[in-house]
């Protein structure tokens, strides 16, 4: 895997990261983030996505990360700033931060903007860099109005959201001169979540009619083994319907984005994805923390190595561009705050 | 001389040309392909520090950029000229196990030290630099809300409301005068045998615990308690503390997975209520020393407190971590064998 050479039978990533050798460099970020007062996290952030990004091969090369730093620690300390302001802003007035985070929303657009350029504009890939050039007002639309709408529409027009953020992130995107395109229509969306609402539908009302017959079995006050055994069961396969979501809308998402006469594939699979994501939690929980970089290793190669490019040929075809540096508040910020961007 | 195999990529188009980097003994790199290009000093290259065995980037002055896998080949060279000593030491760190196994250990003590000593210090000295009106901040309408949830009028007959309402009084004038203590008390149903101390000076007592106290020198106990959560600052301080915890949670675990999981939400709520518990104690400790200058007898409270306890509402042994209390026999037992 580590082999650069042999490109026959490529278009598909392959992930050479190992759960061993993360683990050390797990442990090494995370004593100098703590003795240095969390400083040290922007030097562990760039090294962590080095070894992720060197990690990720497509035709035997891989991705670069190339993130500064000390852009990275400038964003973290104006995004600290920020959250300080807002916590103690209660103490003067109870109506402040109502009012802060209201000022906040037309800044969320900027914000959104800020962080994807910054994450692609140090992304490169084969000495060519990605970048992002989406626009104040479509990012509005986006990320203000439509949810909105979502909120008018009883999420009746949710995937149509999901469809639309999708392709605000991918159009505006770029690796060198080349633009991407997102060619997943809107039906494909509605019919995805539809088959969610109906499997969802389904899983309750099976639970909801076992459980309560269980519990019509079981004695007055005290609910028998069997039901809370179909209570638990209910609750596996309320997560497995959740994960069946996050599944097929990914592989709807990743399925779509065009560049350069190229298009990407991407074929995960709900129980393989369920039982990866259900282990890691237990084994995340059972180990106290500890193997945290194995999970992250072993979910991101399932994740990249489902992911596959047609006509891998057209690589070398692609062409660079230079691109400016940027700073990193806006990725911090969003960081920090938990935004949830969308791809 | 080393002979390094890597590909090469210019910059301007994706392409990949196989080269061969060939190190001299004057540390001059000459790039062998297809094309002819210049020779490079190595102090002109920027060559990527070692991550993992991930692939290794050379980079040259024209933009041009080399990518091989032979990290440790290109690694000998660094070190042939002592370039990169930084980046070869946190590689080297990252590569031996009983480095490893070192830096958990030490991060383990560390985290320990700032959870026990460093953070609730900190946090100690900030709120006492602030003015009380921070505190009084806080308890804005808190009653007001709980007054319209969980709270009903006390059904306390009058007299005797307003004769512990001046034992109250007697009680707080010699306490700091910053605070405006005032006892109020309420029924609940939700809140059973309960008393609260809000960060303004308001004591809270439920009908319930006036009724299970078989002696006013027992409720003096409680409110010496819930003082004592005030005249600490205890308010201010669980939210410093708290904030502090959240943040570094954050910086520490949030590079690799989402803060709000549950992975980071378990130890973060396990630290929130170890400080609850010291906060517990140190509101003993104040009633205590109360009860103490009063010359009222200790045992008074340590009999309410287990009376309390025999409501219920201690957890089961094990579950302690979790709980927002130190155990009943620890606590009643520093009354007990207090002198």
């Amino acid at each position: 895997m580590k082999q650069l050479g042999g490109a026959a039978g490529g278009g598909s990533f392959a992930f050479a990261a190992r759960g061993g050798e993360y683990f050390r460099i797990w442990i090494v970020n995370v004593f100098f983030t703590i003795v240095t007062f969390g400083i040290y996290s922007a030097w562990a952030k760039v090294r962590k996505n080095r070894y992720l990004y060197g990690s990720t091969l497509l035709e035997g090369a891989a991705f670069d990360y190339l993130a500064n730093p000390i852009a990275i620690l400038k964003g973290r300390l104006i995004a600290f700033g920020l959250l300080m302001v807002y916590s103690m802003s209660e103490l003067i007035s109870p109506v402040l931060p109502g009012m802060l985070a209201l000022a906040f929303l037309p800044v969320l657009p900027w914000l959104v903007i800020r962080a994807r350029r910054f994450t692609l504009r140090n992304t490169a890939y084969r000495n060519i860099r990605f970048d992002f050039n989406g626009r104040y007002g479509d990012a509005l639309v986006v990320y203000v109005l439509w949810p909105m709408i979502i909120a008018f529409s009883m999420f009746l027009l949710y995937p149509l959201y999901v469809r639309q953020r999708a392709k605000f992130l991918v159009e505006n995107s770029r690796f060198g001169t080349q633009e991407f395109a997102f060619t997943i229509g809107k039906g494909a969306y509605f019919l995805a979540y539809l088959k969610f609402l109906l499997l969802l539908f389904a899983v309750l009302v099976a639970g909801g009619v076992g459980f309560s017959t269980a519990l019509a079995a079981s004695a007055p006050d005290s609910p028998s083994a069997l039901a809370l055994l179909v209570l638990l069961v209910t609750m596996l396969a309320l997560l497995a319907t959740l994960s069946y979501k996050h599944v097929t809308v990914t592989n709807l998402t990743w399925s779509g984005i065009e560049v350069g006469g190229m298009r990407t594939r991407c074929a995960l699979e709900t129980p393989r994805m369920y039982w990866i994501a259900l282990s890691n939690l237990v084994a995340i929980v059972g180990s106290v923390g500890l193997l945290i970089p194995w999970a992250t290793i072993r979910m991101a190669r399932y994740r990249v190595e489902r992911v596959s490019l047609l006509n891998p040929e057209h690589l070398d075809d692609l062409l660079g561009t230079q691109t400016a540096q940027i700073g990193a508040a806006g990725e911090e910020i969003g960081e920090l705050l938990g935004i949830d961007i969308g791809l | 001389m080393t002979d390094i195999r890597a590909r090469y990529y210019d910059g301007r188009s994706a392409r990949a040309q196989e080269v061969t980097l060939r190190f001299d003994a004057t540390g001059h790199l000459e790039i062998l392909g297809d094309e002819r290009r210049p020779r490079y000093p190595l102090q002109a290259l920027k060559i990527s520090a070692r991550v993992g065995d991930t692939p290794r980037s050379i980079a040259f002055p024209d933009g041009g950029k080399c990518e091989t896998v032979d990290n440790d080949a290109v690694d000998a060279v660094l070190a042939a000229r002592g370039e990169q000593p930084y980046a070869r030491l946190m590689h080297r760190l990252e590569s031996v196990w009983p480095y490893i196994a070192l830096l958990f250990v030490l991060t383990l003590g560390v985290v320990w030290g700032i959870v026990n000593y460093g953070v609730p210090e900190i946090a100690r000295r900030a709120a006492f630099s602030m003015p009380v009106s921070a505190d009084r901040a806080l308890a804005r309408n808190t009653l007001k809300v709980l007054d319209g949830h969980i709270f009903a009028p006390s059904e306390i007959d009058t007299e005797r409301q307003r004769a512990l309402k001046t034992q109250f009084d007697d009680m707080v004038r010699s306490v700091d005068s910053r605070y405006r203590f005032r006892l109020a008390m309420r029924s609940s149903a939700v809140a059973g045998a309960n008393a609260f101390a809000l960060p303004d000076g308001t004591i809270v007592v439920t009908d319930a615990l006036v009724d299970l106290a078989q002696r006013d020198e027992e409720l003096l106990a409680v409110l010496a308690h819930e003082i004592g959560h005030v005249v600490h600052r205890h308010a201010l301080r669980g939210i410093l503390q708290n904030s502090a915890v959240a943040l570094l949670v954050a910086f520490a675990l949030g590079d690799v997975l989402s803060v709000t999981s549950l992975a980071a939400a378990l130890p973060t709520l396990m630290v929130e209520a170890k400080f609850s518990r010291d906060f517990e104690r140190e509101a003993d400790q104040y009633a205590l020393e109360f009860l103490r200058a009063r010359r009222i007898p200790l045992h008074h409270g340590s009999a309410i407190l287990k009376r309390l306890a025999a409501r219920g509402g201690n957890l089961p042994t094990g579950l302690e971590y979790l709980s927002s209390h130190p155990g009943i026999e620890e606590r009643s037992r520093r009354f007990t064998e207090a002198r």
